[in-house]
């Protein structure tokens, strides 16, 4: 499992592009902890995000830039809604708990737009500084980049052990049978409410680092239809696997960059591709690219 | 080793779902080992020492056969919340799968995904996992539901096995295995408790002849 | 408290609900049938408005034959939707059809951006109902009350189907045991596909009856969908009753809700349905299926 570094010496535009690419990947697998290991499916995962730059930037511009205080106040903030929201959420399952999910995107959205003194409703929250570390700002381009692309490779290496680890083994377990589980002695509930809180913490990692690159949000980082992208990307990229919505971010971004200047009518183009890897390529980009190594490569048994 | 018999219909599951924890009773207690566990939930009831198979086979599909029992292990060693330790690491949970796997003759099938087990191997599986958690009961819903003869005299075999050790809560359609096996037979019809003691003494009962008119007929053909 | 302005609210939120009625209804029987939650109903309702639209000003046809014309020009696109993306997953888990038809949201939005623009319209009601009417000291927008009208008289017709015809008594059996149906010969591949097809028409027409109430625009469609979705989950999913209950439930705290809290009666709605759902997972108001 690589976390190839990626090369400088691109033009800036395709630097600023790969940096939101990347950022996406790391809120695709905070997803894919929920959807493809834990078997929970979530229209609000936009939530989790938009919360993260809402608290990093509001915090970034009124108090202090530093990267790490930022990050620790962002994750506090959605950590402890993770904690209470997800503790009454995770009493239900499947398409409930889909639609809740939505609910509570759709009700912080509300909030973003009506609690004008804090987040500027409509407008956004704009202005936010440069991130500092240690004192030194980190400059827009290739240095954020550089940041970004640490924090990506402490966030995979973090899930990574994570998904391997008993704990993993359990969120799949019960993904592929409630009942069985419990009845080895797994504590489902418990499992589920820690996996939404891990989950909407990395997210809310990601989060940070947009409102950063951003420089602000809007409320739309909260909106349904950002639910929707971050899906697509887990989906294309391939569910379980970790790695597949990352690839699925990077393709997303860069696929979505060509669609919107070149077509018209993106939005019906990019639907078409989505329902297209649903129903044949299931296990999306992660699972194309597993099968074409193995046909190159059909080394031991 | 008990156990419980009785028509189609009877009630028999929806007694193991009661005792397991999947369903709440409407009136009466649990008690394990003097303790008090009515409607405790599923998870809390298999430190207490219980495991259960299930009537449908529910095995973990998408993961591999060792990997069905290795969790089962982890889970009795407590090992659930671990986040940052590899599951495989866990040795003696590895250990202990790969045992279990030998000993019910599964050793073979490993590595392949549970899902792709036939159906005689994956109820098999099912005693596996279970027993993966040591309980001090361990209660099996028709392990030998849609088996073949063959099949039936292999799991028949093996219950005996377990139930030198272990206490063995019954559910079987099959009577020869009842009978030939069992210390205590109850048996049941649409709901109701109707007859309860040694498999000589209900093979002579004539309640549950009447009940069971028919079926012990059909089975011996 | 000014009671008018609470009598109107409720007047509004009944009229709300039944437009909602149609939409639930829909949503719960394709669901009921086949476990299919259909993320794209809204987006169906939409394309409602604008066939409506189209009819209208591209043929050149009044109000009332376009919106019979309307409903049935999207029955057949939503048939070849159901045949060619829904059908061959059935067996997969469920969340796959619910992210096929995320997907076809985006799609059919999509296409209507392209082909009608972003913009909203705004229709005038139709005539003979144009104007107002007064009840009790209010005056109010008679095309409502007609529109409300309608609308409950096409839902009772469904459960008229549902209850009394011998296709009706075919998808209670299907919603009850599809194995048993399908074992006793009720052809299950083709009724599901009617039955998403008809669920279709009642959304489309819903958009297009709603038109000069609600204005039109490319996602029209996404609100009263979500209202749909609370609505049928506390009725409970698959129960028909329970998503009248349901609906109006829904309605009503929106309206008479939003008359106080404006901005936050949303945000209250989904709170409300999401702690009733937390609690109560197989609806409030009826016995469904859990989701």
């Amino acid at each position: 499992m690589l976390a190839a570094l990626p090369f400088v010496g691109a033009p800036p535009f395709t630097i600023t592009l790969l940096t939101e690419a990347l950022i996406f990947g790391i809120w695709a697998m905070s997803l894919d902890l929920l959807v493809g290991y834990t078997g929970l499916v979530t229209f609000g995962h936009a939530a989790a995000f938009g919360l993260g730059s809402y608290a990093a930037g509001y915090f970034a511009r009124e108090v202090t830039s530093d990267f790490l205080a930022v990050l620790l106040v962002a994750e506090f903030v959605v950590v402890g809604v993770a904690l209470t929201i997800g503790f009454v959420v995770t009493r239900v399952s499947g398409v409930a708990f889909a639609i809740i999910s939505l609910c509570i995107a759709q009700v912080l959205f509300q909030i973003a737009i009506a609690w004008r003194s804090v987040t500027e409703g409509m407008d956004g929250l704009v202005g936010v500084p440069l991130p500092k570390i240690a004192g030194v700002t980190i400059n827009a381009g290739t240095e954020f980049y550089l940041l970004t692309v640490l924090t990506l490779v402490a966030v995979c290496v973090g899930l990574s052990r994570l998904v391997d680890s008993s704990f993993g083994r359990t969120l799949q377990a019960i993904r592929t049978n409630e009942d069985r589980a419990a009845a080895i002695g797994i504590n489902v509930r418990l499992h589920k409410w820690l996996v939404f809180i891990v989950s909407w913490a990395v997210a809310g990692i990601g989060g940070t680092l947009m409102v950063f690159l951003k420089a602000g949000t809007t409320p739309m980082s909260l909106h349904w239809s950002e639910s929707g992208n971050v899906l697509v990307m887990a989906i294309f990229g391939g569910l379980g696997t970790l790695f597949g919505p990352l690839i699925g971010a990077l393709a997303f971004v860069f696929l979505r960059d060509e669609f919107t200047t070149r077509l018209e009518a993106w939005q019906l183009a990019f639907g078409l591709v989505f329902v297209v890897v649903v129903l044949a390529f299931p296990s999306g980009l992660a699972g194309i690219i597993t099968r074409v190594w193995r046909s190159l490569w059909p080394a031991r048994s | 080793m008990h156990s419980l018999i009785g028509p189609n219909g009877a009630g028999k599951t929806t007694v193991f779902n009661c005792i397991s924890g999947f369903l709440r009773p409407a009136g009466g207690q649990v008690l394990l080992n003097g303790l008090d566990v009515t409607a405790w939930p599923p998870h809390c009831l298999v430190p207490a020492g219980l495991a259960r198979t299930f009537q449908i086979t529910k095995v973990f599909g998408d993961l591999t056969v060792l990997e069905n029992v290795a969790l089962a292990a982890r889970s009795r060693l407590g090992q659930n919340l671990r986040m940052w330790r590899r599951a495989r690491n866990v040795a003696s949970a590895q250990a202990e799968a790969e045992e279990i796997l030998e000993m019910l003759g599964l050793s073979e099938c490993a590595t392949a995904n549970a899902d792709h087990l036939a159906h005689g191997d994956k109820r098999i599986l099912e005693i596996a996992i279970a027993l993966a958690l040591r309980p001090r009961l361990l209660m099996l819903d028709e392990p030998t539901a849609g088996m073949s003869a063959g099949e039936t005299e292999r799991i028949g075999e093996l219950v005996r096995r377990i139930a030198a050790r272990t206490s063995v809560l019954l559910v079987e359609h099959d009577m020869e295995i009842v009978l030939g096996i069992s210390d205590q037979v109850t048996v049941m019809t649409q709901g109701r408790v109707i007859a309860s003691g040694t498999p000589d003494a209900i093979s002579r009962d004539s309640h549950v002849q009447d009940a069971y008119l028919g079926a012990i007929d059909a089975r011996n053909l | 408290m000014d009671v008018n302005f609470v009598f109107v609210s409720v007047l509004n939120g009944a009229v709300y609900g039944a437009f909602l009625l149609l939409t639930s209804l829909g949503l719960s029987l394709v669901f009921g049938l086949g476990r299919v939650v259909n993320f794209a109903h809204g987006a169906l309702y939409a394309l409602g408005g604008y066939a409506l639209i189209a009819v209208m000003h591209g043929a050149g046809a009044g109000y009332w034959p376009a919106l019979v014309l309307a409903p049935l020009l999207v029955v057949p696109v939503a048939i070849a939707i159901e045949r060619t993306t829904i059908h061959p997953i059935r067996h997969r888990p469920d969340i796959y059809t619910l992210l096929v038809t995320f997907g076809l949201s985006f799609m059919i939005i999509g296409g209507i951006e392209y082909a009608w623009g972003t913009g909203t319209s705004l229709l005038p009601p139709p005539p003979p109902f144009v104007g107002t009417v007064d009840i009790f000291g209010n005056q109010y927008p008679l095309y409502r009350l007609v529109a409300a009208a309608v609308s409950l008289l096409v839902s009772a017709g469904v459960f008229a189907v549902i209850q009394l015809t011998p296709v009706g008594l075919r998808i209670r059996a299907i919603t009850d045991d599809a194995g048993m149906a399908e074992a006793l010969g009720v052809n299950t591949k083709w009724l599901l596909t009617l039955v998403f097809g008809c669920a279709a028409g009642l959304a489309a027409f819903a958009g297009a009856l709603g038109a000069p109430i609600f204005a039109v625009h490319p996602e029209m469609g996404m609100n009263i969908l979500l209202d749909s979705f609370l609505a049928v989950i506390l009725g409970g999913l698959g129960n028909l009753p329970g998503s009248v209950i349901g609906a109006f439930v829904v309605a009503l705290a929106k309206s008479i809700g939003g008359g106080y809290i404006a901005d936050w009666s949303i945000a209250f709605l989904f709170v409300v349905v999401a702690i009733a759902l937390i609690f109560r997972p197989t609806g409030v108001f009826g016995r469904g299926r859990v989701a």
